[in-house]
């Protein structure tokens, strides 16, 4: 594997959050990366650490979070090593982030224009004002809203205008990385496409890797190439988009994408029973048995399953495969 | 008890809810349900989804026909007898009849209290069983029958239990009063997806084995494909298009529809959106006059005709009904 | 820590083998030693003596002040809110009008009918002002707590109108008023202590709020007696202290989501 063909490398990464006397074990072990100019998707159901894993990645994790382990690459540079001087050149000019209800997020009492100013002059350099103009000009135009929103106030948005804007903040300083996080719940079906077509096409006008975390699987198949799916702070799954919904290797994945009710094909829709572990304190060995339909005895309940290539490009954690 | 006078269950006729809306000086009438009716019949037992987008009027419909809201103009009719004319027996008959259950599996219950009590009082309240063991043995049977282990559920507060038992709980609830229609209002889009399915495979198995009629409210139209006999499609508080959910999903008439349908992300990557989708650059609310369609601003196909006249929902063959000029 | 200071007070008073309201008692002015821990003031009184008998009236008034203010406020925020219409618009005429009155001015006004002597009388006259502001903020609650879906779900189970009342939005309401009692009770205490140090407080017996009026009136800072007022001010910082602390611990009490 080329290393110039990767944006972003995780290794190893674990973060924690601490919790009375105990510590909730939220990204356990966690190798991931993301090529250049990619759409990648992390999936995965409440509980599973993936937004942990964004602020982490973005170094953005607060107490009781924290990093205990990892290396975080970005094209080649350990972004945990930096010192916070030097982070800040990398926060939003190498790298961003649209937080969950990041709509709701808009300060009410500052019009559009304002708050994408905030966002250029806070972690870019100086601008002239003629130039900040034509900046916020030429970025919601390329979010596809029309020049008058700059001098409007959120409140006179629609949310699906308002999660624009934010994406057109996340995108201001041509960031070579955009973390989404649930970009679209909340916005109504028509919108949603409109907003996931949007961050598509950010990735071929800008050449911008786009991380979109969603537990959406419908969504997921839509736009990303390479999907991850996170279970209990784990990654159980991972590959090109079209071979993990052909043919899910994990027993997880394959329960997820099996209950996602589809308009162009009827067929029976299978659940989980069960809830995802306490991650204070979780099972033994792989950390899905107790929910799997499909476990081994004597081997699942007792020895963790590592997270392995099987194919190129194609990994999986489970001893079923491999 | 009420006795059936004619062949429907529920009859919703011409019911419309207007809200006045702003402060001392200038109110305006929002018009949130307008001009709706459909009906249930009681042959067979039937989902029944009415969709739409937020601001379409669904949630307010389920209010109206839950008794909550009182309609501005039409009648809700439940065996014959309008809903605002019964008498308090009566009513409570109706109650016990047509139920409901909510979106938030948490905000439905008192996180101070027990989750015994949101099964126990319907049962005091309406009286379906004694005191007691016989009242014990109602809620255990109908915990069985949604799926939970009462020993695993009762006593337990709230936040002890996942959201899919919560709504789970909700539906026992339901359910041990004997309703003969579920008013369901987005009863699965606060949970996860692999919980999604239970409740959904419950309210099929609670419809085909025992009967009960579901309306459910949903703006995800994937879900309401997969458990509907029916749906209609809702916006800004009408009704433009209604018909078995196999059509409408899969040959949808109004532009509205068509976008709505087209817009539903399908999952699976063999199946991706062919073209881009053109977002409004400004949402400027428009004066909508009421002799217009309201769909006109967004129309791809609209004509001069759709400015002048509203169309009426017309039946164009095999029980389904559109509302649109294109459509005679 | 409000529990030692109640502690301190309570026992202290009984304990106090003399009136330390009585005037020439003990040499003048010492400042702090072994034998006066606190001090003696102008008057001949013990500081300390002055300062236990001070802390329990003046918790009686807080105390007063805000049961009758929480309450009030509650039952008429909550009928305002719950019954909406007419009720609502003749109440919260009544709440806003309460609000805007000035207090000072107001207090000075009746005291200068009622000669203010006694704890009660204190306690009565904050307590006019104490109800509106819990009032206002019980009524936005209820508001928005009847459109909550446990709410309809009551009504679905076949609760009438009261019943949901009182088993369904004072629980909910439960926390939100023991952190107004507390609130109030804070409010209580300054406002106490504001009105006595400017003289219109209860003359025949002592609170916090009345040694340092005392204090002012015979110049203590002048004269450097800093003892006389330092240990009613720090009582009162203690006071309110603690009073927080109730209210925060009180949280965690009734809400079993809190409880660990």
């Amino acid at each position: 594997m080329a290393s110039s063909n990767y944006l972003l490398k995780v290794e190893g990464l674990k973060a924690f959050y601490r919790a009375g006397s105990s510590r909730v074990k939220a990204v356990d072990d966690v190798s991931i990366a993301v090529k250049k100019s990619e759409i990648l998707g992390i999936a995965g159901e409440s509980g599973c650490g993936k937004s942990t894993f964004a602020l982490a990645v973005l170094r953005l994790l607060k107490p009781p979070g924290y990093i205990e382990d990892g290396e975080i690459l970005l094209n080649g540079v350990d972004i945990l090593k930096l010192s916070d001087k030097e982070l800040k050149k990398v926060r939003w000019s190498r790298m961003s982030y649209i937080p969950q209800s990041s709509m709701n997020a808009l300060n009410p009492v500052m019009r559009t224009e304002e708050q994408i100013n905030d966002a250029i002059l806070t972690h870019g350099r100086k601008m002239p004002k003629a130039e900040l103009r034509k900046r916020v000009g030429e970025l919601l135009a390329n979010v596809g809203l029309a020049p008058e929103v700059a001098r409007m106030y959120p409140h006179e948005l629609s949310g699906g205008m308002r999660q624009r804007v934010i994406i057109a903040m996340a995108i201001a300083l041509n960031p070579e990385l955009v973390v989404a996080d649930e970009p679209t719940t909340a916005l109504d079906v028509v919108v949603q496409r409109g907003i996931l077509q949007m961050l598509s096409e950010i990735r071929w006008k800008f050449g911008s890797s786009i991380v979109v975390i969603t537990h959406d699987m419908a969504a997921q198949a839509e736009i990303v190439d390479r999907l991850a799916i996170m279970y209990a702070g784990k990654i159980v799954e991972a590959g090109g988009v079209k071979e993990v919904f052909d043919e899910p290797l994990h027993p997880y994945t394959h329960a997820l994408i099996s209950s996602v009710p589809s308009i162009k094909v009827k067929k029976e829709l299978l659940g989980l029973s069960g809830l995802p572990p306490d991650l204070r304190n979780p099972p033994s060995g792989c950390y899905f048995h107790p929910r799997c339909s499909k476990s081994i005895r004597n081997r699942c309940e007792i020895e963790e399953p590592e997270f392995v290539e099987i194919e190129k490009d194609r990994f999986v954690a489970c001893h079923l495969c491999g | 008890m009420i006795t059936l006078s004619s062949g429907h269950l529920l009859e919703v006729n011409h019911l419309t809810k207007t809200f006045t809306v702003g402060g001392l000086f200038r109110k305006r009438g929002l018009i949130a349900v307008d001009d709706v009716s459909f009906r249930i019949s009681t042959e067979r037992p039937v989902i029944f989804t009415l969709a739409g987008e937020s601001g379409s009027g669904k949630t307010t419909t389920a209010r109206l026909i839950l008794g909550f809201l009182e309609p501005t103009s039409g009648e809700i009719m439940y065996r014959g007898k309008n809903i605002w004319a019964m008498s308090k027996e009566e009513f409570k008959s109706y109650r016990k009849e047509v139920q409901a259950i909510f979106q938030d599996p948490y905000g439905v219950f008192n996180p101070l209290l027990k989750v015994d009590g949101v099964l126990k009082t319907p049962i005091k309240k309406f009286k379906v069983a004694n005191p007691g063991k016989e009242a014990n043995d109602l809620i255990s049977q109908s915990l069985e029958v949604v799926g939970l282990k009462p020993e695993e559920v009762l006593g337990k507060y709230p936040h002890q239990l996942s959201g899919g038992e919560r709504q789970r709980i909700m539906v026992a609830r339901a359910f041990l009063l004997r309703p003969k229609i579920i008013i369901a209002d987005e009863p699965v889009s606060m949970l996860d997806a692999s919980l999604r399915a239970g409740v959904l495979k419950l309210m099929l198995s609670l419809k085909e084995n025992l009967g009960i009629s579901f309306i459910y409210i949903t703006h995800d139209l994937s879900t309401a494909h997969y458990i509907s006999d029916k749906i209609i499609i809702m916006y800004l508080g009408s009704i433009v298009e209604m018909g078995s959910a196999d059509r409408i999903v899969k040959e949808p008439l109004h532009p509205y529809v068509q976008l709505l349908t087209g817009s539903i992300p399908i999952p699976d990557p063999k199946y991706r959106w062919k073209e881009r989708l053109e977002l409004p650059k400004t949402e400027l609310s428009t004066q909508l006059k009421s002799e217009s369609c309201k769909f006109y601003d967004r129309c791809p196909e609209r004509m001069d005709k759709c400015i002048k006249e509203r169309p009426r929902l017309v039946d164009v063959g095999g029980d389904y009904w559109v509302a649109c000029h294109l459509h005679r | 820590m409000l529990t030692f200071m109640l502690a301190v007070s309570l026992i202290g008073r009984r304990l106090l083998p003399y009136n330390p309201f009585r005037v020439g008692l003990f040499p003048k002015n010492q400042p702090p030693s072994v034998e006066y821990p606190l001090g003696t003031d102008t008057l001949g009184r013990n500081v300390l003596g002055q300062l236990l008998l001070g802390i329990e009236n003046s918790l009686q008034v807080a105390f007063i002040v805000a049961t009758i203010g929480t309450l009030v406020g509650a039952v008429i925020g909550f009928m305002a809110g719950y019954r909406g219409g007419t009720v609502d618009v003749i109440l919260r005429v009544l709440n806003d009008s309460f609000l805007l009155l000035p207090m000072l001015p107001m207090v000075i006004m009746i005291a200068s009918f009622v000669r203010v002597v006694e704890i009660w009388m204190t306690a009565v006259v904050i307590s006019i002002f104490s109800w509106a502001w819990p009032a206002r903020l019980v009524r936005a609650q209820t508001l928005s707590l009847r459109e909550r879906d446990f709410v309809y779900m009551a009504r679905l189970s076949g609760k009438g109108s009261t019943e949901i009342a009182f088993t369904e939005i004072m629980p909910h309401m439960a926390q939100f008023l023991s952190a107004n009692f507390a609130n109030a009770s804070l409010w209580a205490v300054l406002t106490e202590t504001g009105i006595s140090i400017v003289g219109l407080g209860p003359q025949h017996t002592m609170t916090v709020g009345m040694m340092l009026y005392w204090s002012m009136y015979y110049a203590a800072v002048f004269n450097g007696f800093w003892w006389w007022w330092a240990a009613p001010l720090l009582a009162i910082i203690w006071l309110l202290t603690s009073l927080y602390l109730i209210h925060t611990g009180l949280d965690e009490i009734i809400n079993p989501r809190l409880r660990r």
